[in-house]
């Protein structure tokens, strides 16, 4: 079984606390939702080997991350969430 | 703007840079040295025997015969109830009476159940037409450009996202296939084939010729020089995407969650003893008794017995109706407690005597039963899923797709957070009877783990110990 270790940052490199994480996609898995800590990390563990897609949800939501899981090994992973508001255009405005 | 990430492997550096941030953005820890995250049975027998809820449960049901394996073994969290395990009265009779032969799904506002649909042969031709005509096309193109005509009147978001990427890595992937020269070809190949032909692509004869005698003639490496492992892992995982995603989501939301059953499913916040969240499901069986997944109460890589567990009965959203309650009494098996094997994925959370749980929300029954039964009858399940906003409570029904000894796999679809969620039936005589604990998702169906007799047995024991009176 593997592991995915992980954090998630806003732009400006700010741990993101309390997003959900979940596995969206892969091989059969625990389907647990993953609460990132005031740190930004969570953890899944009991997992399979093979091509996983995780996802964050808070007040925004990330794209699909993939991230590939070996046996008896820990995959860690970063994830940047825009976390600005968005302009008519659609894109993200940084907050001054 | 995409979402920026990056993953390494414990000893290595990064490996994946895809979407990588920018370097003036590279500020995450190091990988190497002080790595700062790391603190960061043919059980089935066509008898069976039903275990009752009340008004405040409704039925319970079990085998005549059976056997516990050692996996099945009981254990407990530290925190072992030390209250008397009075014997209290049950209601136990035939499964067959209070389940009946017939099932419905549950009448949810929004939610219309799926259309029947055919495993097999008769799903294959949705996109026959398009290339029935077509098979002999040179390179195959036609092949893998199908999907876009296989997606694009399903999921148009999804064609935007990702079938252009997968018709591309599929067309060069096919024409490699096709073309002169390949006369072999690669397990990985003929997964992402297989996986391609069960999203209902018809495959053209002179690909199927070559699925049918390649096992043997693989080995001299023939086809590599056309399709990558990269493209290949590329197509994999974009498969994987799709066939998750693939068909509507017809999840719908349960807002009158203080109503029958709704009311016997509990929002789950758990915390490690190192200090980890997470969020699951459970379900009440009995009046201080709420069964989960094992991998809600005992997390391998987090200490294992969790360090607490609030449970919310009927939560919705921001409300409680029926308050929150901190438990630390908890129920596992060894199968998942030492041996870490997903058919034993099955534990109970105790409420201590003091919570004051309201005796109007009563409790599910639970059952086993044959395997030509559970594939017949309409499953339902509800939970919590982190992909909707935060507390709300969603359900979805679908019949089985799939039952092995200890498992039940089928379309319903879920999302983490989901584990611990009751698969039940519904009869016409609108009992309710729990058959499966929600445990796993998967791009090759999701899962539950199945009521077996010595599942049925420990929930029984583990509803016994909550105490069968408030």
């Amino acid at each position: 079984m593997g592991v995915i270790k992980g954090v998630v940052r806003d732009q400006k490199d700010v741990p993101l606390e309390g997003l959900n994480i979940i596995i969206v996609s892969g091989p059969t898995h625990p389907d647990i939702t993953a609460v990132t800590d005031n740190d930004g990390t969570f953890s899944f563990s009991d997992l399979r080997a093979g091509n996983y897609m995780i996802k964050a949800y808070g007040m925004t939501e990330s794209d699909d991350v993939p991230v590939k899981v070996y046996r008896g090994k820990t995959t860690y992973v970063e994830i940047w969430m825009e976390t600005g508001a968005v302009d008519d255009q659609g894109n993200v405005v940084d907050e001054v | 703007m995409p979402t920026k990430f990056r993953t390494s492997q414990e000893e290595g550096e990064y490996e994946v840079p895809t979407s990588a941030p920018t370097s003036t953005a590279m500020k995450g820890y190091s990988i190497k040295g002080d790595d700062k995250r790391s603190k960061m049975q043919s059980q089935a027998t066509e008898v069976s025997e039903v275990m009752g809820a009340t008004e405040s449960s409704e039925v319970e049901s079990s085998s005549v015969t059976g056997f516990m394996d050692d996996n099945h073994t009981s254990m407990s969290s530290p925190f072992r109830s030390t209250e008397s395990e009075d014997e209290s009265s049950e209601s136990s009779g035939s499964g067959e009476e209070a389940a009946g032969t017939e099932s419905e799904f549950e009448s949810v506002e929004g939610w219309a159940p799926p259309e029947p649909t055919e495993s097999g042969e008769e799903a294959e031709p949705v996109v026959e037409a398009s290339f029935a005509d077509k098979e002999t096309s040179e390179g195959g193109q036609e092949f893998f450009g199908a999907i876009a005509g296989l997606l694009a009147p399903m999921i148009p978001t999804l064609i935007k996202a990702v079938a252009p990427t997968v018709v591309k890595a599929g067309s060069k992937l096919a024409g490699g296939l096709i073309s002169k020269g390949v006369k072999k070809i690669a397990p990985q190949t003929l997964s992402v084939i297989n996986r391609l032909k069960a999203l209902g692509l018809n495959i053209p004869p002179n690909i199927l010729g070559k699925l049918e005698t390649s096992q043997d003639e693989f080995g001299d490496g023939s086809e590599s020089s056309m399709v990558s492992e990269s493209d290949l892992e590329t197509l994999q995982r974009q498969l994987d995407q799709i066939e998750v995603v693939i068909g509507p989501d017809d999840r719908v939301q349960i807002m009158a969650t203080k109503e029958i059953p709704w009311k016997r499913i509990c929002h789950l916040k758990i915390t490690t003893k190192t200090g980890k969240s997470y969020l699951g499901t459970g379900f009440f069986v009995g009046p201080r008794t709420i069964v989960t997944a094992a991998h809600c109460v005992y997390i391998h890589s987090q200490g294992g017995w969790a360090k607490n567990i609030v449970v919310s009965p009927a939560r919705n959203g921001s409300e409680t109706p029926f308050n929150s309650f901190t438990a630390t009494k908890f129920r596992s098996v060894k199968g998942w407690v030492v041996n870490k094997d997903r058919n034993y994925d099955y534990a109970a959370i105790i409420l201590d005597k003091s919570a004051a749980v309201s005796p109007s929300i009563g409790s599910f029954g639970f059952g086993y039963y044959s395997n030509d039964f559970l594939m017949n009858k309409h499953l339902n399940t509800a939970g919590y899923p982190g992909d909707k906003p935060s507390g709300t409570m969603w359900f979805n029904g679908r019949k089985a797709k799939a039952i092995s000894d200890r498992v039940i796999t089928y379309d319903i679809d879920t999302a983490g957070g989901q584990s611990g969620s009751a698969v039940w039936f519904k009869g016409l005589d609108n009992k309710r009877i729990v058959v499966g604990i929600h445990t796993n998702g998967a791009s090759s169906g999701n899962s539950a783990t199945r009521i077996t007799k010595p599942v049925f047995d420990n929930i029984k024991k583990w509803r016994s110990e909550g105490g069968d009176t408030l």
